[in-house]
C-alpha cells in the first residue's frame, strides 16, 4: 500500500467513526492539526484564566471569592490536560509556551478582551462557559480519543462554572438598579464576542477539522444551538439582548441575527482585540519572572516532601 | 462569658481570621501565572484552603460580635484589620489594563512565606486545640487536617529551591533575610491576649510561641544548609533585627491599602446589596 493509499484508509475510517489512540500511526497531516486545535483549545484555557483572574481579589463575599478562584483554578487545570495531549504528540511544553507568548500561536477571540465590572464575571462564566459547553461537549465525538476521554472531565467541571456565572448574574438582576444595569452593560460588550465564538459560518464540507474528525459539528450548528438554548433564559431574567434583527425564524427552523464582521474577528484572533497585546504581555512578564524557577526544577531539584 | 471577654476573644479571632485571609487573597493572585502548570492548581488549592479556615474564624467572631461573616471579611474600615504585615506583601506581577503591567514577582518570596508562616500557624492551632472555649476547639481540629497538607507541600519547594544552585538559592536566601523583620512580627500578641490566657481561653499568648518557632525554623534551615538569621544564645535566641510590628493595632503598609481597594471596590459599589 502506498503513503497516500493509506492516509485515505486512515480518513475513511475516522469518517466511519474509528477512534485514534496516542499510538496509533496517524498521518502527518492529521497529527500536525490535532496539535493546532488542541494547543489553541490549551492556550485558551490557560489565556482565559487572565481575564478573570483580575477578579478573584474584588470578588464582593468569600463564597465568591472561593468560587471565582475556583474555577480559575479548573481552567488552568484543563490547560494542563490538554497541554499533556500536546506533548503525546510531539511538540514540547517549552515550545507552546514559547509560540504562545510570541504571538506565533494562537488562543480563542473571546479571551481578547478587557474586564470591566463585577458583571464580566457573571457573564464570562455563564454564557462564555455555556458557549464553551456545546462545542467542548462537540468534542466528545472527537476521532482522537484521549481528546474525547479528556472533554469528558472538562464538560463536567465547566457545568460547575455555569451554575457558578448563572448565580452571579440572577443575584445581581434580583438586586438593585445600579447591579441590573452591571449586568446590562456587560452583556452588550459580550454579545458580539459571543456570536463570534464558533467562528464564520464556514460550509462543513471545507473544513478540514470536521473532515478529519477532530470535531464533530460545524460552527453555524453550534451557533444555532448556543441561540436556542440562551437566549430564551438571556430574556426570561430581565436583560436585554444587543440585536435588534435576532429573532427566531420559524419557516426556516434557525435563528436570524445581525450580519457578524469577519474580519474583525480574524484581526482579534491575529492579536489585534482590544486587551490581546495587554494579555501577552502579562503573560509574557510572569513567563520570564518564573523562568528561574523552571530551570531550577528541569536542573534535577526535585519536589519531594 | 463577660463582655470584656467576649470582646477580647473576637478581637483575637479577628487576628487569626485576618492572617489566613489575607495571606489567602495573596497567595490566590499566582492562580493563572505559577511558573509549572501545575503549580497553579497545588498554590491556588492553598489559598482556597486558607480563605475557607478564615471563613471559619470569622463565623465563630460574627456570633461573638453580632455580625456577619462577610461584613467582618470585607466590610471593615482598613485600619480595623489586624493581620500581620509581612502577609500582605504583593509576590506576583500585577496587571494594569494599560499594559504597563508592574513586575517584581517572585515565586521564592511567595513559598517561603508560606511555609514559614504555616509552621508558625501549626504552632498557633496546635495551642488552641486545648481552648476551654469548645467551638474553637473543635473548627481547629478540622483545620489542622487540611494545614497538614500545607506543610508538605512546603517543605518540599524549601527543599527544591535550597538544593538547586544558582538564582533559586540565592532568591530563598534573599526571601528569608528580607522576610525576617515580618515573620518576627507574626508574634506581636493581640490586645486582650493576657486576659484570655487568665480566663483559660487560650492556653498561651502568641509571644509565647516564638521560641519554638525559631527552633524549627532553624532545623529546616540546617537542614538545607541555609543561614539561619538569628542566633542561639545559651537558653535564649539572640535577635539582631527588630520585628515589623504594628499589624496587630491595625497599621499597615502601602501594600495593604492598595489590596484592601482591590478587595472592598465590587462590595463598596453597593454595600447594602446581596452579591
Amino acid at each position: 500500500m502506498t503513503e497516500e493509499q493509506r492516509v485515505e484508509e486512515f480518513k475513511r475510517a475516522v469518517q466511519a467513526g474509528r477512534k485514534v489512540e496516542a499510538g496509533d500511526w496517524m498521518p502527518d497531516e492529521y497529527r500536525q492539526r490535532l496539535i493546532r486545535f488542541i494547543e489553541m483549545h490549551a492556550n485558551s484555557e490557560i489565556m482565559g484564566a487572565l481575564p478573570e483572574r483580575d477578579w478573584i481579589l474584588r470578588a464582593p463575599t468569600l463564597q465568591r471569592k472561593l468560587a471565582v478562584t475556583a474555577k480559575i483554578q479548573d481552567e488552568v487545570g484543563h490547560a494542563q490536560l490538554l497541554y499533556r495531549l500536546v506533548e503525546d504528540l510531539g511538540k514540547p511544553r517549552e515550545q507552546i509556551f514559547a509560540d504562545l507568548i510570541s504571538g506565533k500561536s494562537k488562543f480563542h477571540n473571546v479571551f481578547h478582551y478587557p474586564t470591566r465590572s463585577w458583571g464580566d464575571v457573571g457573564v464570562i462564566a455563564w454564557l462564555v462557559d455555556a458557549a464553551a459547553v456545546i462545542s467542548q461537549s462537540a468534542l466528545l465525538k472527537s476521532s482522537y480519543a484521549p481528546y474525547a476521554r479528556t472533554m469528558r472531565r472538562i464538560c463536567w467541571e465547566e457545568a460547575f462554572h455555569l451554575k457558578h456565572g448563572e448565580d452571579i448574574v440572577l443575584t445581581a438582576m434580583m438586586g438593585t438598579a445600579k447591579q441590573r444595569a452591571m449586568m446590562q452593560e456587560a452583556l452588550e460588550r459580550w454579545w458580539e464576542p459571543l456570536m463570534m465564538f464558533y467562528g464564520p459560518p464556514t460550509p462543513p464540507e471545507q473544513d478540514k477539522d470536521l473532515a478529519w474528525g477532530i470535531k464533530s459539528r460545524a460552527n453555524e450548528d453550534l451557533r444555532q444551538d448556543f441561540l436556542t438554548k440562551y437566549v430564551p433564559r438571556i430574556r426570561e431574567i430581565g436583560l436585554r439582548i444587543p440585536d435588534p434583527k435576532l429573532r427566531f425564524d420559524e419557516s426556516a427552523g434557525r435563528w436570524v441575527y445581525s450580519d457578524i464582521d469577519w474580519d474583525k474577528l480574524v484581526a482579534v484572533a491575529r492579536g489585534n482585540g482590544p486587551a490581546s497585546q495587554q494579555r501577552l504581555g502579562f503573560r509574557r512578564l510572569s513567563y520570564e519572572e518564573t523562568a528561574w524557577v523552571r530551570e531550577a526544577i528541569t536542573g534535577g531539584a526535585e519536589l519531594v516532601a | 462569658m463577660r463582655a470584656e471577654v467576649t470582646s477580647a476573644l473576637g478581637r483575637y479571632l479577628l487576628t487569626i481570621a485576618d492572617d489566613e485571609l489575607i495571606l489567602g487573597y495573596r497567595d490566590s493572585e499566582w492562580t493563572g501565572i505559577a511558573p509549572l502548570v501545575e503549580e497553579d492548581v497545588a498554590f491556588s488549592s492553598l489559598a482556597q484552603d486558607e480563605i475557607g479556615h478564615a471563613r471559619l474564624y470569622y463565623m465563630l467572631a460574627a456570633d461573638l460580635l453580632a455580625t456577619d461573616a462577610d461584613e467582618l471579611a470585607l466590610g471593615r474600615e482598613p485600619d480595623d484589620y489586624y493581620h500581620a504585615t509581612v502577609l500582605e506583601t504583593r509576590t506576583t506581577p500585577k496587571y494594569d489594563a494599560s499594559g504597563a503591567h508592574r513586575g517584581g514577582g517572585d515565586w521564592a518570596r511567595a513559598v517561603a512565606r508560606r511555609f514559614l508562616y504555616d509552621l508558625f500557624d501549626d504552632l498557633r492551632t496546635e495551642a488552641l486545640l486545648r481552648s476551654s472555649y469548645a467551638p474553637l476547639a473543635g473548627a481547629v481540629q478540622k483545620i489542622r487536617r487540611e494545614e497538614q497538607y500545607h506543610l508538605r507541600h512546603g517543605v518540599a519547594w524549601w527543599r527544591a529551591l535550597a538544593s538547586a544552585d544558582g538564582e533559586a538559592r540565592v532568591r530563598l536566601e534573599g526571601a528569608l533575610v528580607a522576610l525576617w523583620p515580618g515573620l518576627l512580627g507574626l508574634f506581636e500578641d493581640a490586645p486582650g491576649e493576657d486576659l484570655l490566657v487568665s480566663e483559660g481561653l487560650l492556653p498561651h499568648r502568641t509571644a509565647d510561641l516564638r521560641d519554638a518557632w525559631l527552633e524549627r525554623v532553624q532545623g529546616h534551615c540546617d537542614a538545607a544548609g541555609l543561614p539561619f538569621p538569628s542566633e542561639r544564645t545559651g537558653a535564649g535566641w539572640s535577635i539582631a533585627v527588630p520585628p515589623e510590628v504594628g499589624g496587630r493595632q491595625g497599621r499597615h503598609g502601602p501594600a495593604w491599602t492598595e489590596l484592601y481597594d482591590d478587595m472592598t471596590m465590587v462590595r463598596r459599589l453597593e454595600p447594602e446589596a446581596v452579591w
